[in-house]
């Protein structure tokens, strides 16, 4: 609010367009240009300077304008969900702006790294894995229950990182497949190792966080334990994973064109594949479906947090609070089919197969929550001799 | 005379400085978006990295011994740097032909191999890369062709291999090799041909002893772009390789975005830099000693 009384910071006194003559009006001189432009070039050398050499450079904002925070997003249905039923009805609600940034996990973590001393964003959405590595550096905050009510309603297995994040949407990986090509559907993850589909296999790269399930089926197939003790076996995950190589056709980096490589029959397995990708392509009428095999299926999570020290910290729960609501959760499921994180949410009959919504449903398909922090301090071992096995 | 001559000085002055500052936003943004992002990545890849990822500034050598202490990262070095010199002799020997018919031969041809060339670079990497991988496919249209035609009896792997990746780098290249190529052919003067054929020479020994020595700043500046280029792609190989041939670009994004080793992926980088500028230099001055040794053959 601002008005002739007060004017906000920024308002200047009216001076004439050149204080010395103003009958040039608002005409630029050489002389004046070469200041301009050697002032402009002094800031920018000044600052490119102090940005190599590790100072902070702070651009700020006028103030006055009304409270805005800035939120992380990932892409895809998903964000357009977040916008139009979250973003848009909390901004006339609270009167702000909210500005969402898209990108991938790896991106976020970083920006919040880089911001550390003085954090622009407030909220963030991230993965597991993600949150794992913000949560040791101390990038974000732990969420309040007092003051983000809907916590109460969410199941508390999707509480994670000692409540340093909270889950948004949930949806799981295991193998995509040609429903035509690949008769009966695939029972056990061992079916990426039958000869029948040497050449026809497509699995995660290492940026996917789907590679990590991978590796840990591969570590229960070899080992014959069960998923929460064999995903510590990485020698024998890598073992597996050898005799995989002859089976792979390529390793995706975009997750829809591995899709397209499917409906081309390219390709007929998805050797860890996310639902909530797959799904829409099914609706689209391509012959696809997930698997769900007797070792069991992943939860992907997707998170959101407090980012410690953001601006409007007050706006950022609330701002949870919303994506934590019934209405929010029950739009997302269905149109990016994703289970809900809270109780008590009902569902259309045909999202309700495609979602593990609510522990009974988890049990059905064996979903499985990884060890992220040993996963993320192996990740680099992991790396290593994946790239070995795939490269050679 | 004195005043004369005062006054030139004065106008060259006055020029030079009028010169200095067309050249000011240059140098700034060469400085602000070239120069201060490399200097970072340099001084990044001398820092560690924390056990909860974070950077620690220091001066320590330990990412390049990484580096060079593992037998995967320096395979992917040759094999980014063997991507690389076939793309650009691939890229030279389709390209030759195209500029030198574009640059002397009939206008028309001229003008609609000039189409055919530069139009790709109205369409993304990206969408041409996806055309490719339709394209190469096992069940491709190339590969659906030489099925029918018995010339396969199986399909052929073109893709996500090092073959793929380098038939996706040369068609992505070949107009920054042949662009160069048709300036350097075309500034060539005619009556050097034709006072060749007057004194005997036949087409092939104008090619040999005129046009292609002439020429050779063109090869040099293709050959230089193509190089960098290939060396430094990162969706082709990416998307061609299929995870299965990793380039240095991929390995530094896997480093940087997968692993958060930003220290470790900034070294690869730096190496990637000296290493194919050590080698341009190399062939700059290799290629300018053989135009000079041509040059004296040829006069």
């Amino acid at each position: 609010m601002s008005d002739d009384r007060n004017p906000p910071e920024t308002a200047t006194v009216a001076q004439p367009a050149h204080p010395r003559d103003p009958e040039r009006g608002s005409a630029t001189t050489r002389r004046d240009f070469l200041q301009q432009t050697g002032r402009v070039g002094t800031a920018l050398a000044g600052v490119a300077v102090g940005s190599s050499l590790g100072f902070p450079v702070v651009l700020r904002r006028a103030e006055g304008a009304k409270r805005s925070i800035t939120v992380t997003w990932f892409t895809g249905a998903q964000l357009d969900v977040f916008k139009k039923e979250v973003a848009e009805p909390f901004e006339k609600e609270f009167d702000c702006q909210v500005l969402v940034e898209t990108g991938v996990a790896t991106e976020f973590v970083a920006k919040l790294r880089a911001e550390r001393s003085n954090p622009r964003h407030t909220v963030v959405e991230l993965n597991e894995f993600h949150l794992n590595i913000a949560r040791r550096e101390g990038l974000l905050e732990k969420l309040s229950p007092d003051a983000i009510s809907n916590l109460k309603n969410v199941y508390p297995q999707y509480i994670r990182e000692d409540g340093h994040g909270v889950g948004v949407s949930l949806n799981f990986i295991s193998i995509g497949y040609h429903t035509k090509r690949v008769v009966p559907p695939p029972e056990s993850w061992n079916l990426l190792w039958d000869p029948k589909y040497r050449g026809k296999v497509i699995i995660p790269g290492r940026a996917h966080s789907a590679s990590n399930f991978l590796v840990i089926a591969a570590a229960a197939l070899q080992t014959g334990k069960p998923l929460q003790e064999a995903q510590y076996q990485i020698d024998a995950a890598m073992e597996k994973l050898r005799g995989l190589k002859q089976q792979v056709l390529n390793l995706y980096v975009r997750a829809p064109l591995a899709v397209s490589q499917i409906e081309q029959e390219t390709g007929y397995l998805l050797g860890g594949f996310y639902s909530t990708v797959l799904y829409p392509y099914q609706d689209k009428g391509v012959p696809v479906d997930m698997a769900i095999p007797r070792e069991g299926t992943f939860a992907s999570l997707n998170t959101v947090s407090l980012v410690k020290g953001g601006p409007h910290a007050d706006l950022g729960m609330a701002l949870i609070n919303k994506a934590l609501s019934a209405e929010f959760q029950k739009a997302h499921a269905e149109r990016a089919v994703t289970a809900p994180v809270i109780k008590g949410v009902s569902l259309a009959e045909k999202t309700e197969r495609r979602v593990v919504y609510g522990p009974k449903r988890a049990k059905e398909v064996g979903l499985f929550l990884s060890d992220y922090t040993f996963i993320n301090d192996k990740s680099a071992e992991i790396t290593e001799k994946w790239d070995k096995i795939f490269l050679a | 005379m004195y005043s004369a001559l005062s006054g030139w000085v004065t106008r060259r002055e006055q020029w030079d400085r009028a010169f200095l500052i067309l050249l000011l936003p240059s140098v700034l943004f060469l400085l602000f978006f070239f120069m201060v992002p490399l200097l970072n990545m340099v001084k990044y890849a001398f820092y560690t990295l924390a056990p909860d990822r974070t950077m620690v500034p220091a001066v320590s050598a330990e990412n390049f011994l990484r580096f060079f202490g593992r037998d995967l990262y320096r395979k992917i070095l040759m094999v980014t740097f063997r991507i690389g010199f076939i793309t650009t002799l691939l890229a030279l020997l389709l390209g030759y032909p195209l500029a030198y018919t574009m640059a002397k031969g009939k206008p028309a041809i001229g003008r609609l191999i000039s189409i055919v060339v530069i139009s790709p670079i109205l369409v993304s990497i990206v969408i041409r890369t996806y055309g490719w991988m339709i394209l190469l496919a096992p069940n491709g249209l190339l590969n659906n062709a030489l099925l029918a035609l018995g010339i396969v009896s199986a399909p052929v792997k073109f893709i996500f291999n090092e073959p793929g990746v380098i038939i996706g780098l040369v068609h992505i290249f070949l107009p920054f090799m042949v662009l160069p190529l048709y300036v350097s052919i075309q500034g060539i003067n005619p009556a050097l041909e034709e006072a060749a054929m007057v004194l005997g020479a036949n087409r092939l020994m104008v090619f040999v002893r005129v046009i292609f020595p002439l020429s050779v700043p063109g090869v040099v500046a293709g050959s230089l772009l193509v190089f960098t280029l290939s060396v430094s792609a990162y969706v082709t190989p990416a998307l061609l390789g299929g995870g299965l041939t990793m380039m240095m670009g991929t390995l530094v994004a896997q480093q940087i975005l997968g692993e958060s080793h930003w220290p470790l992926g900034a070294a690869m980088a730096t190496i990637l830099v000296v290493v194919t500028v050590g080698l341009v230099l190399a062939y700059h001055r290799f290629v300018e000693g053989r135009s000079r040794y041509l040059s004296a053959m040829g006069g």
